[in-house]
């Protein structure tokens, strides 16, 4: 369908040739029509013309032998006049004979003589008033051989013309002969041997413009330049003045002049122009009827034709179409022998080896698809294991750069414990002799120790002796306290009696003062009294608490004494426990610095092993980084190829499917 | 194709270098060789015209290396039919023909077959003409005329009224009729008034003209002069003059064609005026015409050709006292 709709669309070749050639046909068409029509209507025109021509040839011929044929009669009977030079009775005879013998010149011979008579047979109808001044005498009185005058009116009102000439035998004066013939018998000649049809004729006398003959008798005997009005007689008479006597159109009139030998007469036919042109103009009817008819039946055979022709090309076409759209499972019709049918076979051919080749591919597609999806699998493991591998890698690496670190701290750690070490034997030496002097010491200290716990016995009766004592103080200070109490009551009335002794000093006013000086001093001696014993009271108060105190302490002393001396044992005891172990420090010390010795060896060893150790960490490390950074590539490059590989199946599913499209 | 176009421009290139060659070489040569021409004419007693004219074209003829071969029907019009159309079997290639009738050209033509005619001294009607084919070849006939009118009208310059006797030669005949309407024309044209006392046709006859003429006279006629269509009638005129003893000095004759008589009748004062028609040059002419026909070529360059491409016009010459000798 979609095929069919390009077709429209495009138009066909069969729209193309028609819409190229008919125009072309059409415009040649019109052209040869155009052509033939103007070459057609100049020969018409030229043969209107030759036939014009030939039409007033033909009459001058006519007019010629006629008048040479009257002339020749006339010539006849002139000469057997003047031959048989008869009286004039015998001339008489002769002119008689020729009245009535010829209807053309009915009137017969008449003889003008110059004495002034006009001899004439019986029974015509001449006359002549004046024959020496009449026009024929004239005329006739120049020649010896008859010949027509110019045209008049005779006396009987006819126009004639005359043909006249002397007669020879006539010894005195001149007589003239002549014979008439009337412009209408010349009219009826003239005019019934018009040729052409449509055509007219007159005749002129060129010398004086004088109409001899016309179909139109009223013209006959008068002027050619009466008419000046008239254009076509205008035109005519201008032609036959200039002697221009080409054929012509004049007013719309196609016109010829022929000159009439032996005459100064000129033979003027003409034919109206549009009656040839009305033959030209049916003519370019028929032409145009023709081509119109022409170029429809052309039209119809061209696409009856074109259509014929590419009718094969519009199965190819189709068959094309049908390829385009996928199907390669159509018919290719061969007909014919030319251009088409080797396309068509060419197409035949074509479609079988597409199809072999579409089949082709699309096997190619599948085994290229499952290849795909292989590779595709294939490059997934790939990826995964080298991700593994990348991650194992790392923790490999890690691992190293511990074990690095952890070798290198070893390393250190060793050189220290050997630096350590070796101090450390050195400072157990040193300890070792400390350890002696701690010895020794320990054994003055036992001494010494037993010396200071005899001391403490000492201290202890002292201590005895002391508590003895503070008791005595205690019941003396309680004896002070009761003499204070009394002296206290004491200092209490006194206060009251200066006090009442100051009422009655201010009772008995001026005389009582100098009493009131001296109760006011013994109320004062009251009051000091009363604080020196509350100062007295709290002294011994204070020295109470002390030797209560002192008491406590001393007991408390002895407490502690006793304690002391049984820590003071203890620590006999206990420094003897002490150069005890010491002693067996000692030994161990000595034992320790044996093995110190042995360990730092071990120590220097222990740290050059873990330096190289490092060292080739190290270079494990980098190598792993190495192999990490390489095992990472190799990730992204089987991821890539993994990539590829699925954007390889795409591509092949793809082909398969665009395969698939076609039918095969 | 181009072998085509070669072809057309070599045959373009010798064409123009045979005109140059032709053109260069002039009148003198147009190069006739071995072109053979036949030309058939009666001889007329008492009239050497034609033979002159024959003698002219053998002249031309050989000085380019073409014959003219002459041939005499002897007022046949049969036998010069015959003549004609034996011509291409016998070798001719072109024809120059004096007709015995004008009338007849078609058949004559017909006889030629494919061969040119050159027709000389008796004109066939232009209608039976053909350019290139058939050519009359003559002296036009209406400057004999206009010749004469000049030479009377400078003659009667003082008179205002002119009293003409005309002789004509054959009724119809080609020479006649030219030479009169002309002559009437001019006369007509010049406003004098000119009365024909006597105006017929003495048919180029000596003796017609003689009795003509003693009939004026006889008739007590007054005329001023005598113009004659040709110089054989003029002749006649000069006898009827002196046959009543009229003094020819007083009465101008004119003719045409200046033959010995003519010219010498002129130089003795018995003639005023005669028209030369050059005989030998009309022969040269149509032989010349003959020849470049014959080789299929063209007269249209020929200036002696008429606008109408029918005609050869060989020059008329007026022949009065002054340069009769020249003619004799």
């Amino acid at each position: 369908m979609a095929g069919v709709e390009k077709t429209k669309r495009r138009g066909s070749i069969k729209f193309n040739l028609l819409v190229i050639i008919i125009p072309i046909v059409a415009f040649m068409m019109i052209a040869l029509v155009a052509i033939s029509y103007h070459i057609s209507s100049k020969s018409l025109r030229k043969e209107a013309e030759e036939l014009l021509k030939t039409s007033i040839r033909s009459q001058k011929n006519d007019i010629e032998a006629w008048m040479k044929d009257n002339l020749d009669s006339f010539k006849i009977v002139k000469n057997t006049i003047e031959s048989t030079n008869t009286d004039e009775e015998g001339l008489k005879s002769i002119l008689d004979g020729s009245v009535g013998f010829n209807s053309t010149f009915a009137d017969g011979f008449y003889i003008g003589t110059s004495d002034g008579r006009l001899i004439t047979g019986a029974g015509s109808t001449k006359s002549e008033s004046n024959v020496l001044t009449s026009n024929w005498y004239q005329e006739g009185s120049t020649r010896i051989n008859m010949a027509y005058g110019e045209p008049y009116e005779n006396s009987n009102g006819q126009k004639v013309i005359s043909a006249t000439g002397m007669l020879r035998n006539v010894d005195e004066g001149i007589s003239v002969i002549g014979a008439d013939v009337t412009l209408d018998r010349i009219s009826v000649i003239v005019n019934s041997n018009v040729e052409m049809e449509n055509a007219e004729t007159f005749l002129v006398q060129s010398t004086t413009g004088t109409i001899i003959s016309n179909r139109d008798s009223t013209k006959v005997g008068t002027n050619i330049s009466d008419y000046s009005s008239d254009k076509f007689y205008k035109g005519v008479a201008e032609a036959i003045s200039a002697s221009d006597l080409y054929t012509k159109e004049i007013n719309g009139n196609m016109t010829a002049f022929c000159e009439v030998n032996g005459t100064d007469w000129i033979l003027v036919s003409f034919v109206p122009s549009n009656i040839i042109l009305r033959d030209v103009k049916t003519l370019g009817t028929i032409l145009a009827i023709l081509a119109i008819a022409g170029t429809l039946l052309l039209i119809v055979l061209i696409e009856r034709t074109v259509h014929f022709l590419i009718k094969p090309v519009n199965t190819l076409s189709g068959v094309i179409n049908t390829m385009t759209d996928g199907d390669f499972t159509m018919e290719v019709e061969v007909k014919g022998n030319n251009e088409i049918t080797s396309m068509s076979e060419g197409i035949r051919d074509f479609a079988g080896t597409m199809h072999d080749l579409i089949s082709k591919i699309g096997n190619i597609a599948v085994n290229l698809n499952n290849q795909a999806d292989e590779s595709n699998v294939v490059s997934r493991e790939m990826y995964d294991a080298s991700k593994l591998q990348e991650t194992s890698m790392q923790g490999l690496n890690e691992t190293v750069d511990g074990l690095a670190s952890s070798i290198n701290e070893i390393a250190n750690s060793a050189t220290t414990l050997a630096m350590v070490v070796t101090d450390t034997r050195t400072n157990g030496e040193s300890v070792s002799e400390q350890m002696s002097e701690t010895v020794t010491v320990a054994n003055k200290g036992q001494k010494d120790m037993e010396k200071v716990s005899d001391a403490m016995g000492n201290i202890i009766s002292s201590i005895n002796e002391l508590q003895t004592a503070i008791n005595d103080v205690g019941v003396a200070s309680n004896e002070i306290t009761e003499i204070v109490k009394l002296i206290g009551s004491i200092a209490e009335e006194t206060n009251l009696l200066s006090l009442n002794a100051s009422i009655e000093a201010a009772r008995a006013g001026e005389t009582g003062k100098g009493f009131a000086v001296v109760a006011n001093e013994i109320g004062k001696l009251a009051q000091t009294s009363t604080n020196s014993v509350q100062q007295i009271t709290e002294l011994v108060y204070g020295i109470d608490n002390l030797v209560k105190d002192a008491e406590k302490k001393a007991e408390e002393s002895v407490k502690s004494i006793d304690e002391s001396s049984e820590y003071i044992n203890n620590a006999v005891d206990t420094f003897s426990l002490i150069y005890q172990n010491i002693q067996q420090t000692n030994e161990m010390v000595a034992d320790m610095i044996e093995k110190v010795g042995e360990v730092d060896a071990v120590a220097t060893d222990v740290a050059a092993i873990s330096e190289e150790q490092a060292a080739s960490a190290d270079i494990i490390l980098s190598t792993s980084e190495e192999i990490v950074k390489q095992s990472a590539k190799l990730t992204n490059n089987s991821e890539k190829v993994a990539k590829e590989s699925e954007m390889l199946a795409s591509t092949s599913v793809e082909l398969d499917r665009q395969v698939h499209q076609f039918k095969i | 194709m181009r072998k085509k176009i070669l072809s057309i421009i070599l045959l373009v290139t010798l064409s123009i270098s045979g005109c140059g060659l032709s053109s260069s070489k002039g009148s003198s040569s147009t190069g006739g060789n071995g072109v053979k021409i036949l030309f058939t004419y009666s001889q007329e007693e008492g009239n050497a015209f034609r033979d002159t004219l024959a003698e002219g074209a053998q002249e031309y003829a050989s000085s380019v290396g073409a014959v003219v071969d002459c041939v005499y029907p002897e007022n046949s019009l049969e036998t010069q039919i015959e003549q004609i159309k034996t011509a291409k079997s016998q070798g001719y290639s072109a024809i120059m023909c004096i007709p015995e009738d004008a009338s007849t050209a078609r058949q004559l033509e017909a006889a030629a077959g494919d061969l040119p005619i050159i027709f000389c001294n008796n004109a066939p009607d232009a209608s039976t003409l053909k350019e290139d084919k058939y050519i009359y070849c003559a002296s036009d006939e209406g400057v004999a005329g206009k010749l004469q009118a000049e030479f009377i009208l400078n003659m009667f310059s003082s008179k205002d009224e002119i009293n003409v006797v005309l002789l004509k030669g054959l009724d119809g005949h080609a020479a006649t009729v030219g030479r009169t309407k002309t002559l009437k024309e001019d006369l007509k044209a010049s406003g004098k008034k000119i009365n024909y006392v006597f105006e017929d046709f003495a048919d180029f006859d000596t003796n017609t003209a003689r009795e003509d003429v003693n009939f004026v006279i006889s008739k007590g006629k007054k005329f001023d002069l005598i113009v004659c269509n040709n110089d054989a009638m003029a002749r006649g005129a000069i006898q009827a003059c002196q046959d009543n003893n009229i003094n020819l000095k007083d009465m101008p004759i004119l003719g045409v064609d200046a033959t010995q008589d003519g010219c010498q009748a002129i130089l003795d004062g018995e003639m005023v005026f005669t028209v030369y028609q050059p005989a030998a040059p009309q022969g040269a002419e149509a032989a010349k015409a003959a020849i470049e026909l014959a080789k299929g070529g063209t007269i249209s360059n020929f200036e002696s050709l008429s606008s109408d491409k029918l005609h050869l016009w060989v020059p008329f010459e007026s022949v009065d006292s002054s340069n009769a000798k020249n003619y004799l």
